[in-house]
């Protein structure tokens, strides 16, 4: 049965990929017939590598039998190559760029797969996540370069690389493991704080503590982003893990005291919630951006000015933390919604995995891993359309960026890792 | 994995339903931007990415009543920017320095300012322009704006007046018609471009602006330059405060022309004196009229019916009012004579007389409506009311001394606008300055009519005063104003300087002369009056009158108004042999050249110099000796070289000079004034004449001046010819 099954399920994969390699195409030519850049042929090129990257991956998997879902790679294939294109109409140079990092992340990839497949060994090192992530944290801020202001990158003279971005899988691992090992103690709570319920501090404690000192570290890099990133997909976890509201409720207070306080001692919190109420006011300086980003989602309309007729060029950071509002210029309400989909698609199945699974690690990592991913594009995408305050954070898969763009690679490794064994553990069938 | 399996899929369910929940929001917040505010955001996102730059109008000419050009606008580049467009700052602001003086590093950073739209220079002379526009540089464009040209920038520049540094006006008609001549400013719209790529359809438009409309004046700039020339030949031989001179056509009110002593260039009015340029005195300047005002107490007494020309009237030389005795200005007063002989010869107890019949009710109506005590109205800013002694408070001595001009203050607009009423058969005109107002194409946009405010006489009346007036100018005190083959009615005036305190002040007089001509159809309606002249002779006869004969017989010949041939001729020119008083001549020995001629001209002498230099080295004749007023005193200069180097100097006579004019006259010499009391000087130590060491110090005492309030009655009501 699993054979069948797999057959079934990477032909199926197959299928979609050469769908997703069709749009590859059509967007392609249209860049090409544009007159976009300098060397078509280079370009053809390169986007028939990145399609070829990703179909190898494809019979790679398909030759080892590996079981992992077959949705999965095809959505990612599909933000990727939407990344490749709209990068290469804003900018070549970032395309090129964003190649390269598209085939280190789909080796990364294959690597995760190939290597790691028993991800339940992962649950031993929780603490060394821990530490790595900490310690991850704490270069930027002695040895790291500031860029839109934050100060998150490590430069490595090739490349700058954000640990930010890697320490969000770390944080993942460490909650996973540690929450599958304590669930019962936490559901259960021994001491009553306000009427609930509460876990005693022991058993909270390297938890919180790991929390903390990620929120204090993201907060000394300025990057508010990875803060509430970190926050939510925390939230989330426990959530899942224990089954307790109220933690959720306590955590959200925690988390509105901790955004009030901050509004009040930091200046750049105070500006964000300034841009955010009316940037109008503030049009020449720091509403500049978000205005722009309004502007160019207004010009949209239903099906868009078409690829490479908008003028997102106006928006600064368009290439990254932006990059949604181009595309909904160019491709319109309609495109819009389809990206939403497609994330909404990817969380799905990262939760039909997470409820698949056989073993609390598994579950708790598969849940994680999905809500951070879902997490992310939410508040980057409430943030371009001043739904939110605006926070800095990379859209997976489609913003520029090599350390966000390879960590997600990751992600989905490990995501692949845990559906690869419900499928082979006959735990249940994919998609009931 | 069972139970557990149905727990997380419970709370992955729920977290689904919020991912759902956020996709909807999301959704929902899109098409809300898209659809409910999508088109306010792109109107927002189009003003946000074009620049409107303003370009003004091409200000208006001006022109004189025949379409001459007073004042006109000639165009100027401006060169300006768009930074992004340029693609070699460094190259083109190192290009552009030499050409325009400016500093090269200044220039590149307007270059590379992030802006769409820079002003580089502003109105730059022709020759520059040219060799910017062959150094072919990208991002750099021209604008045509403008400047203020003046054909005659010495001609009626109180009346026209100035712009400033935005074109806008700030005095005269410039100012009041600000807003005719400015006409709408164009634009220069560029679309900004955040990234330097060219926008798709950018735009980098230029929408002219319209130009402002013209005015054409009633002035006459040929009359208006006759004007001038007598202002000059006034200032050249009397030195005087101030001096106006106005004209009108008295049958509509038009100005035709009107012009000022001190005066300024109107291209260079910033380097004049801010009292030169802020005030026209021919609107603005308060003075006591004098006999002038004579006319209105004359044509109110006759259209009462309180006199009649033939009425006799006996002077002895002085008519006692209250307890005051107003004294006739011809000593030992005019005897027995009719009333028209009191007109010729301006006599003062005459009027005086027929004032005190007229009584205060009657004599405030008339002048009242003359338009004293208010303003005439004319389009020019900063005009005043003159000054009329409230009718409730006024005294019979008030009312005695009004009636001959004195205790009232008028503009000369004032009493030209009132003489003309007079001249034109009793009606107050409202003084124009502007005809039309045309727009560029030559259309006429606004034209004004003469505007009659009130009869204040009936015609026959009118014609009794003008009659009564000619008397004057052919046998009586205006000899001096009669032309040849033309009827002129007019009447002089002489009235002193009222000081601050209240009291005249000696040696200072207003002369004055106003009148029309030709008599029966008046054309020209003219004021001359000369505040303060220097030189002894201050009679508005002798100062005044001659400048009105000059400049109305160039108008009235200008204007082809027919001469009458035949006409009566006075017997001989009028002059008024005052019983000379004999002057001392000051000291001048030693002083500076220019103190030395202003003292003189003061005492009422003329200066002859001899000889170069700066300081006075010896005068003929010497201090002290009585000569005639106007006597020329021979002034021998010194070589400077000398005198700098001598080291012993002799102590001038300070006698009667101020603090300030003794420190003057010995820091020139390079001696020290120790100066005590106040006033004027009346003795000093060593005394005049005394050879003393350069450096040395002049004790000189200084005693409050003897003013005629002071020491003897409160006013001297004399009034002169």
């Amino acid at each position: 049965m699993p054979a069948s099954t797999l057959g079934r399920s990477r032909s199926v994969e197959r299928k979609l990929l050469l769908y997703a390699g069709a749009y590859l195409g059509t967007g392609t030519a249209i860049l090409f017939l544009h007159g976009y850049g300098k060397v078509p042929w280079t370009v053809l090129a390169g986007a028939a590598t990145a399609f070829l990257s990703f179909i190898l991956l494809h019979f790679f998997w398909s030759f080892k039998g590996f079981g992992g879902d077959p949705f999965l790679l095809p959505l990612v294939a599909l933000l990727s190559f939407t990344s490749l294109l709209f990068l290469y109409r804003l900018n070549p140079a970032y395309a090129v760029r964003q190649f390269a990092w598209l085939l280190v992340g789909v080796a990364s990839l294959w690597a995760v797969t190939c290597w790691f497949p028993r991800y339940q060994a992962l649950a031993d090192y929780k603490y060394l996540y821990a530490f790595a992530g900490a310690v991850a944290l704490l270069l930027p801020i002695f040895c790291g370069v500031e860029q839109g202001g934050a100060r998150s990158w490590l430069d490595l003279g090739l490349f700058y690389v954000q640990p930010s971005e890697f320490v969000k899988v770390l944080l993942v691992l460490f909650l996973a493991a540690y929450l599958a090992e304590n669930r019962l103690l936490l559901s259960a709570g021994n001491f009553k704080v306000l009427g609930v319920f509460l876990p005693s501090p022991r058993d909270w404690g390297p938890m919180l503590v790991m929390l903390g000192v990620s929120l204090l570290l993201v907060i000394f890099q300025k990057d508010l982003g990875a803060g509430l990133i970190y926050f939510a997909t925390f939230l989330a976890m426990v959530y899942v893990g224990t089954a307790r509201a109220a933690y959720v409720l306590l955590g959200a207070l925690l988390f509105l005291a901790g955004a009030a306080g901050s509004y009040f001692l930091f200046d750049h919190v105070r500006l964000r919630v300034q841009v955010w109420l009316n940037p109008w006011a503030l049009i020449d300086t720091a509403g500049y951006q978000i205005a722009q980003s309004l502007f160019a989602l207004a010009s949209g309309g239903l099906w868009g000015t078409g690829l490479g007729k908008g003028m997102p060029e106006y928006i600064p950071a368009v290439h990254t933390d932006f990059i949604f509002a181009a595309i909904t210029e160019e491709m319109g309400l309609g495109g819009a919604l389809a990206f939403l989909v497609v994330y909404m698609l990817l969380v799905y199945r990262g939760f039909l995995v997470a409820v698949s699974s056989r073993d609390e690690f598994g579950s708790l990592m598969a849940a994680g891993l999905s809500a951070l991913l879902g997490l992310q594009a939410l508040i980057i995408i409430a943030g371009v359309s001043k739904l939110l305050p605006l926070t800095g954070i990379a859209l997976p898969f489609l913003s520029y960026g090599g350390s966000s763009l390879v960590a997600n690679f990751i992600l989905l490794g490990l995501l692949l890792n845990v559906s690869h064994h419900v499928c082979f553990d006959g735990a249940g069938k994919e998609a009931s | 994995m069972r139970t557990a399996g149905v727990i997380t899929r419970r709370r992955m369910a729920v977290l689904l339903y919020l991912a759902t929940a956020a996709l909807l929001a999301l959704t929902g917040r899109l098409a809300w931007i898209q659809f409910a505010r999508g088109a306010e955001l792109q109107e927002k996102a189009l003003e946000l990415r074009t620049r409107d730059i303003p370009v003004e109008a091409k200000r208006g000419n001006i022109y004189d009543r025949n379409g001459q050009l007073l004042v006109t606008s000639v165009s100027a580049d401006s060169l300006y920017a768009i930074p992004y467009l340029v693609t070699d700052p460094q190259k083109v602001a190192a290009a552009l320095a030499p050409v325009l003086e400016m500093d090269a590093e200044r220039l590149q950073k307007i270059l590379t300012r992030r802006s769409c739209f820079e002003w580089v220079a502003r109105r730059l002379p022709p020759a520059t322009v040219e060799k910017i526009k062959k150094l072919n540089l990208p991002g750099l464009f021209f604008v045509e704006e403008s400047i203020r040209h003046y054909p005659l920038p010495t001609l009626a520049p109180h009346v026209l007046g100035f712009t400033g540094v935005d074109n806008q006006g700030l005095t005269g008609l410039e100012k009041v018609f600000d807003a005719q001549l400015r006409g709408v400013a164009g634009r220069i719209v560029v679309e900004q471009d955040a990234t330097g790529r060219d926008v798709p359809g950018a735009i980098h438009r230029y929408i002219p602006p319209r130009s402002g409309h013209d005015l054409v004046l009633t002035l006459d700039k040929t009359i208006q330059q006759f004007v001038e020339r007598e202002l000059d030949k006034i200032v050249a031989r009397y030195d005087p405060k101030l001096a106006v001179i106005i004209l009108m056509d008295p049958r509509t009110g038009e100005v035709l022309a009107m012009g000022n002593r001190p005066s300024f260039d109107l291209t260079g009015w910033m380097t004049a004196p801010q009292h030169v340029w802020d005030r026209n005195p021919a609107i603005w300047y308060n003075y006591e009229p004098g006999s002038t005002f004579k006319i209105f107490t004359m044509a109110a007494a006759l259209s009462e019916g309180v006199t009649r020309p033939g009425d006799r009237f006996y002077d002895p030389g002085y008519i006692k009012v209250a307890d005051r005795y107003i004294r006739c200005w011809a000593d030992g007063g005019h005897g027995s004579q009719t009333f028209e002989e009191v007109v010729m010869n301006s006599c003062n107890p005459g009027f005086v007389e027929v004032g005190l019949r007229l009584g205060k009710e009657r004599f405030y109506t008339y002048i009242k409506n003359f338009g004293f005590g208010s303003p005439t109205g004319i389009d020019l800013p900063g005009e005043a009311a003159g000054i009329l002694i409230d009718e409730k408070k006024a005294t019979n001595l008030n009312l005695a001394t009004m009636s001959i001009g004195q205790s009232v203050a008028v503009t000369p607009i004032q009493l030209l606008t009132a003489t003309c009423a007079v001249a034109n058969g009793g009606v107050l005109m409202r003084p124009q300055l502007v005809k039309e107002i045309r727009d560029p194409a030559g259309n006429v946009v606004a034209s004004f009519q003469p505007q009659p405010l009130r009869r204040v006489l009936s015609p026959q009346q009118a014609r009794q005063v003008a009659d009564l007036l000619c008397s004057v100018v052919l046998k009586g005190t205006g000899r001096n104003a009669f032309i040849e083959g033309y009827r002129v009615a007019g009447k002089t005036g002489t009235a002193q300087v009222v000081g601050e305190g209240g009291g005249y002040v000696s040696g200072k007089y207003v002369a004055s002369f106003v009148g029309f001509a030709p008599a029966d159809n008046p054309r020209v309606c003219a004021l001359v009056m000369v505040a303060e002249p220097k030189g002894g002779v201050y009679y508005g006869s002798q100062v005044a009158a001659p400048v009105f004969r000059e400049v109305v017989r160039d108008a009235l010949r200008y204007l082809k108004v027919p001469a009458t041939p035949g006409l009566d001729k006075p017997p001989s020119p009028f002059t008024y042999e005052e019983p000379q008083p004999k002057v001392r001549v000051p000291a001048v020995t030693n002083y500076p050249l220019e103190v030395a001629r202003k003292v003189l001209l003061e005492a009422g002498l003329g200066a002859v110099v001899q000889g170069e230099g700066k300081v006075v080295l010896r005068q003929t004749p010497v201090a002290g000796t009585e000569v005639a007023r106007g006597t020329a005193v021979v002034l021998d200069l010194a070589d400077p070289g000398v005198l700098t180097h001598e080291q012993v100097v002799t102590v001038p006579d300070l006698t009667g000079l101020t603090v300030t004019e003794a420190a003057e006259v010995l820091s020139s010499m390079g001696l020290e004034l120790e100066a005590s009391g106040v006033g004027q000087a009346a003795g000093q130590e060593p005394a005049p004449g005394t050879r003393v060491p350069r450096g040395n110090a002049v004790r000189v005492y200084f005693r409050p001046v003897h003013s005629p309030s002071a020491a003897g009655p409160a006013r001297e009501f004399v009034e002169r010819p």
